[in-house]
């Protein structure tokens, strides 16, 4: 059987975690023991965030989830917010929405889980529900998101420009950017219905619309802040706590997520569940 | 034509009937148990550093001369990279004792890797931090 499942890994993750964290502080005790690599301080600010030859922010890089500056074990410097500190809302859904999300069953995540059917994360998923690395490439008027998930990319134009007058529903969106002080601002409609925002059923409608909000606010720093509106799903506007990347010294390698064998899987268990009255 | 691709479809379509009631039988749980592992002495005969997961296959010898295949499984080969495990480090042939946590749904001969252990006294560990957030 080869069948690898990201959701039981991620079930498996935390005591993982922990074990080879402690492993490799005992490993690097023993003698030819290969010590795992991992940081454990978090970055420091790093000084002023560098600017482009227009005078903006620049936020070229690349950047690892958290506050490692790469690579780590260490569940805390992989968080991207501190829910005392900025304290982040469950969205909100119409009543019909609440409805449909609650009927789903753990297949149904299963199926819509972007690790599980290979769907691009897209916008806003890229910055909500991906742990993987991405790079920066960003020019006077051009911003360029090069994700090691899946070796997607997107280019935006930061030059205020408005949004296309009949734009096709792409994952990443028809995406349009402009500045507001130190804080770039990209507006996306247009996004393909297939993706979810998380992995617990948040569908959107043909009315997302997503703003994201970005800054670096020092050297090692980067930070996002999504807003969600979408009247059609949610009773009201969501926005995320700001969240936290870091600037790490190193390329971006691979990641393809080609588990497709897995949504066979399911949607047989799925007709199991809904066809054969099987429990 | 040749009866390869056949024969390959076949494999795969008796991989995916088997699958089916395991997962149906589990109810959608994780197919490793992180809090039971086992440990096995081993030849390496095969490596498959891909994405979106590595695998390393082995034999195992039981006292009778039986030799069974195993299958262990790894994180995706960046992230083992990043936490400092190489293709290099691991040989077909290689005589090692594999640390795996077991699958839940029975099957004893497939484990998540957690650690190698080789002749000469160092051993490799395996990780995957990007699961640990539950929402890759």
């Amino acid at each position: 059987m080869k069948v690898c499942l990201g959701f039981c890994l991620a079930a498996a993750a935390a005591v993982l975690g922990m074990l080879c964290m402690a492993s490799g502080l005992a490993a690097q005790e023993g003698s030819g023991s290969q010590p795992a690599k991992s940081k454990q301080q978090p970055m420091p600010k790093g000084g002023p965030a560098p600017r482009t030859a227009d005078g903006h922010p620049d936020f070229s890089g690349v950047w690892f989830v958290g506050t490692a500056g790469g690579f780590t074990y260490n569940p805390a410097l992989r968080k991207q917010f501190d829910p005392k500190v900025t304290p982040e809302e469950p969205p909100q859904f119409q009543p019909w929405a609440a409805t449909k999300i609650k009927s789903m069953t753990a297949t149904d995540f299963e199926l819509g889980r972007a690790s599980v059917n290979c769907m691009p994360r897209g916008v806003p998923g890229m910055f909500l529900i991906n742990p993987y690395p991405f790079q920066i490439v960003q020019t006077p008027g051009l911003f360029v998101q090069l994700d090691e998930l899946n070796n997607n990319f997107r280019v935006v134009h930061t030059d205020g420009r408005a949004h296309s007058p009949d734009p096709d529903p792409s994952f990443d969106g028809d995406e349009v950017g402009h500045w507001e002080g130190d804080t770039l601002v990209i507006d996306v409609i247009a996004i393909d219905e297939r993706t979810w925002n998380n992995f617990t059923g948040w569908f959107h409608s043909d009315q997302e619309h997503v703003i994201e909000r970005i800054t670096r606010p020092s050297m090692n720093y980067l930070n996002v802040q999504v807003t969600i509106e979408d009247p059609k799903v949610l009773s009201k506007p969501w926005t995320s706590a700001p969240r936290v990347w870091t600037l790490a010294h190193e390329d971006l390698l691979e990641y393809y997520c080609t588990n497709n064998q897995e949504v066979e899987e399911y949607k047989a268990l799925k007709a199991q569940e809904s066809g054969g009255g099987k429990k | 034509m040749t009866r390869k691709p056949v024969g390959a479809f076949v494999v795969t379509a008796l991989a995916l009937l088997s699958a089916i009631p395991v997962l149906a039988h589990h109810s959608i749980t994780a197919e490793f148990d992180s809090s039971k592992s086992f440990s096995v002495k081993a030849t390496i005969t095969k490596i498959e550093w891909v994405n979106p997961h590595t695998y390393i296959y082995a034999d195992v010898k039981d006292e009778n001369g039986t030799v069974t295949s195993y299958s262990f499984e790894g994180g995706p080969p960046g992230a083992l990279r990043r936490s400092g495990v190489l293709k290099t480090m691991f040989n077909v042939g290689d005589v090692v004792t594999i640390e795996a946590y077991i699958a839940k749904d029975g099957s004893k001969h497939l484990g998540l890797l957690h650690a190698v252990h080789f002749a000469d006294g160092h051993m490799i560990f395996f990780g995957r931090p990007e699961d640990s957030e539950g929402k890759n």
